[in-house]
């Protein structure tokens, strides 16, 4: 599945100290910078059989990087130093294979509108549903491309991108090379006279190939896999358009259970907005479309393409993860609308300091699809004579499917009442099909209502307390949720938090459990260092749409994070 | 220009890369099935005004009774293709006097990712399964018109040829069956539905109820085996993914659940030259693979003394 990875390590690690040696000092290397940043994050482990949390032998976890960039003139360069002792737990064991090591690093080149990058580097096109390498760190998500690329502009208004590569798979390469190339046409740019017009057009275009060997199997597997995609932004005042719209050739691979349907995707967005007012409506449908560089691969590992959350992104804890949504590359078709309202201040409604009023809604679907041939008999890598083209099923692209993924209603009202008192009421409506989204067994969607008060007081000139007031109600899985937090700042430097979720409505009373937290973290300019200590439940955690479990714990936690 | 010339490299890469796949498994070679025997003993002669078969009851089999032969195998049994090889022969050698069901049930049925994808277990096979688990030693496994055989050890299931050959030989073209019996099984056009006729004819006085079986088979179903007899080198861990499975078991017929069918002679009994015509319109389950190798098996049974006392089969046709 991967290659082994080579280890530059050493070498990068003395370039940089000698940089660090003579950084201030004359010579041929007088005038680099360098900068970078630093996160420690560890977990005790305590055994905790009433939330499942286990008896972890090594009794801590901790995860820690530095990145460091060099920079002179038109050159840069950089590396990470990664740890894993051990990795904390929830994210992938195969971190732990290699305790300590460099697996980013690169050398840079930018000048006169050329850009070349050697060793890694992140890289999007368009909105990602085609390419998109990057890192999320707190899913343990690193899909960073090792290889070569270039960008240029030839003239104002063109951008061309291409690179080849294969991605990181924790500590090793994958197998499959990605050969891709975007450009992009600014049309305001391009031509003078529309330099400064109010319509703005701009076109791109994507083209991305992965190669792979074929493994052992009784099917034609094809070893290049392509895919193209198209996409435009228009943008006239304050209304804007973009569009885009992939399409990937045959990609037999274990997610799809290897069927040769062709993938393609679409996604529009059109917003509107003036001073105080702003309206979103976004349309996507995907289908057939996971597409990586290891045809075997799982998990969210080696994703060449990302797909774009279709539902809004909560930051209140029981909406963030109870039932968050996960998209589903297989087959998804849905809308997504956002609209903000401000009152003016001064007004009846608006109050002294104005209201700020945000609704949202999203709704999301299967595809509309008509099996041919089911999973076990595509499995078994038999000739389908219903099927010969192993195509598996075929799908409407535009036509809402008959089985609900996820709703989600919410509305959202800030309001500043006096200059120490703000208060923010959230109201979320959610139903939720966790047996395709998250992998449960439920047998059914869970409807939930979450009610939500969040107010700042203002105490005293440095002193702040923040509340959060949460409530969950749902007649399905755990039942009802409460919440609680109390944060006490003492700026600039100083927040202690205590928090509590309450499980009071499982319908088993033995798992009516409290998962209490208390948390003190200080901050002085770009360092931050907190400690906490409470439980933490076995749940999803997802960022974009994208999600990774979490495990039950009970423990201390400790984060140090830096930059310089 | 050095710049767009590397950009052009690039961008040729990319273009050149795309492998186009039309047929990724080219259709296997016609599955060994042998219908022109199979058929020799019915004829369907066309169909009545509801769509049944019609059976030509001069060519009905009136001479012998046939052999019942119910093997247990599985796709992970090192050594049941080299036995099951065997038991074709056998009913190759004696013109099809044999009828030969095989159901995949056991601990080598079981489906077992990635290496045993392919499930081929069913509910009735499972529930006869359980019925004689007790009496398998060992797989292949067979059943010899459920018979009790006191001159083979007192065997009710055989493992293995050396065990079955010897009672299956003993019942080969016994004369004077006391029921003789036809069918047929017309294919709808969307192969959806068949409709099966079984026509029984009593050569004698039956004073004892009777039952009548009627099994869906599929005939060459293509998917994974372990065979001992395989190089490893050709076929990694001896397991042929194109193996030619033979009258594969798929279901039951009979609405009413049963291991030994429903009722077709009534405790009273019945006189001798009567016929007896069961039919029913039915739904194609969904694991045959290619309806078109569908084969009727049908059974009679004497409830007397639980043995089959009658076997016919019937290759599914559509009629042109």
């Amino acid at each position: 599945m991967t290659r082994k990875h080579t280890k530059p390590s050493l070498f990068l690690l003395a370039t940089f100290l000698l940089f660090s040696s003579l950084y201030g000092q004359d010579g041929p290397l007088e005038g680099i910078e360098i900068h970078g940043n630093f996160e420690v994050y560890a977990q005790t482990y305590n055994e905790d059989s009433l939330i499942g949390a286990p008896n972890v032998p090594q009794k801590s976890g901790v995860n820690s990087f530095a990145n460091f960039i060099a920079t002179k003139g038109a050159f840069s360069a950089g590396a990470r130093i990664e740890s894993y002792m051990p990795p904390v737990q929830g994210f992938s064991a195969n971190y732990g294979i290699q305790p300590v090591g460099v697996p980013y690093r690169y050398a840079r080149f930018e000048k006169d509108k050329l850009d070349i990058t050697v060793g890694n580097f992140y890289e999007q096109f368009g909105s990602g549903m085609i390419l998109r390498s990057y890192e999320e760190r707190a899913l343990g998500l690193d899909n960073a491309l090792d290889g070569l690329r270039v960008k240029y502009s030839p003239i104002p208004g063109i951008y061309l991108k291409g690179l080849v590569g294969n991605q990181r798979f924790y500590w090793q390469k994958s197998t499959g090379y990605i050969r891709a190339f975007d450009g992009e046409v600014s049309f305001n740019e391009l031509i003078e006279k529309f330099n400064t017009s109010q319509l703005r057009i701009s076109i791109g275009g994507s083209f991305v190939s992965k190669y792979e060997k074929k493994g052992i199997t009784n099917l034609e597997i094809p070893e290049n896999v392509g895919s193209w995609a198209g996409r435009t932004q228009l943008n006239y005042g304050g209304f804007s358009v973009l569009a885009e719209y992939v399409y990937k050739i045959n990609d037999p691979n274990a997610d799809n259970h290897y069927i040769y349907k062709p993938g393609q995707g679409i996604l529009i967005s059109t917003t509107y907005s003036r001073k105080g007012f702003g309206v979103n409506l976004t349309a996507k449908s995907i289908d057939n479309m996971h597409f990586r560089s290891n045809r075997d691969a799982q998990l969210n590992d080696l994703f060449i393409s990302y797909l774009p959350a279709l539902s809004r992104q909560h930051t209140y804890n029981l909406a963030t993860t109870l039932y968050p949504y996960a998209t589903q590359p297989a087959g998804e078709i849905g809308i997504q609308g956002d609209i903000i309202y401000k009152i003016k201040k001064g007004s009846k409604l608006g109050g002294k300091y104005g209201t700020t009023i945000q609704g949202n809604f999203a709704m999301i679907n299967s595809l509309d699809t008509h099996q041919i041939s089911n999973s076990t008999a595509l499995d078994a890598e038999v000739y389908l004579p219903n099927d010969p083209n192993r195509t598996g099923y075929t799908a409407n692209l535009w036509t809402f499917g008959k089985k609900v993924y996820y709703r989600d209603y919410n509305i959202e009202i800030d309001r500043k009442f006096s200059k120490s008192f703000k208060l923010k009421t959230t109201y979320i409506y959610m139903v939720s099909n966790t047996d395709v989204t998250l992998g449960t067994a439920l047998g059914e969607n869970v409807y939930s209502h979450i009610g939500v008060l969040d107010g700042l007081f203002k105490l005293a000139s440095k002193h702040s307390l923040r509340t959060e007031l949460q409530h969950m109600w749902t007649e399905q899985d755990k039942g009802n949720w409460a919440f609680v937090m109390l944060e006490y700042g003492y700026s600039p430097h100083w927040f202690v938090t205590v928090l509590n979720q309450y499980n009071y409505g499982n319908p088993n009373k033995i798992l009516r459990l409290n998962y209490p937290t208390a948390q003190v973290a200080y901050v002085n300019k770009a360092n931050r260092i907190s400690l906490a200590y409470g439980r933490q439940r076995a749940g999803i955690f997802c960022v974009g749409g994208v999600c990774r479990p979490v495990p039950a714990a009970n423990g201390f936690t400790i984060s140090i994070t830096s930059s310089f | 220009m050095k710049q767009l010339i590397i950009l052009s490299i690039l961008f040729t890469l990319v273009l050149s890369s795309c492998d186009y796949v039309n047929i990724p498994l080219e259709a296997p070679i016609p599955a060994p099935i042998d219908t022109s025997t199979i058929d020799t003993s019915v004829t369907n002669i066309g169909v009545d005004a509801n769509g049944y078969p019609l059976i030509d009851t001069a060519a009905v089999n009136i001479s012998t009774q046939k052999v019942f032969v119910e093997e247990f195998t599985g796709h992970s049994c090192t050594g049941c293709p080299a036995q099951s090889d065997k038991l074709l022969n056998l009913q190759a050698d004696n013109g099809h006097e044999i009828i030969v069901a095989t159901y995949h049930e056991g601990i080598f049925a079981k489906v077992e990712l990635p290496d045993y994808p392919t499930e081929m277990r069913t509910t009735f096979g499972g529930d006869l399964h359980s019925f004689v688990e007790q009496d398998i030693d060992a797989y292949p496994s067979a059943m010899v018109n459920r018979t009790v055989f006191a001159n083979f050890g007192n065997k009710y299931v055989f493992q293995a040829h050396n065990q079955w050959e010897g009672p299956i030989v003993e019942r080969v073209n016994q004369a004077n069956p006391t029921i003789s019996m036809g069918v047929g099984a017309i294919l709808n056009n969307d192969q959806t539905f068949m409709k099966i006729r079984v026509s029984l004819k009593t050569e004698v006085n039956l004073s004892d109820e009777h039952l009548l079986l009627v099994l869906c088979i599929e005939d060459s179903v293509i998917a994974e085996q372990k065979d001992g007899r395989l190089d490893d080198s050709v076929y990694p861990h001896k397991i042929n993914t194109e193996y030619v499975h033979r009258h594969v078991v798929r279901s039951l017929v009979n609405t009413t659940p049963g291991l030994y069918g429903e009722t077709v002679v009534p405790a009273s009994g019945i006189s001798a030259d009567e016929w007896i015509n069961w039919e029913l319109n039915y739904g194609i389950p969904d694991n045959v693979v290619n309806a078109e190798h569908v084969i009727i098996v049908a059974a009679v049974f004497n409830v007397t003394t639980s043995e089959v006392v009658q076997v016919e089969e019937v290759h599914a046709k559509h009629i042109d």
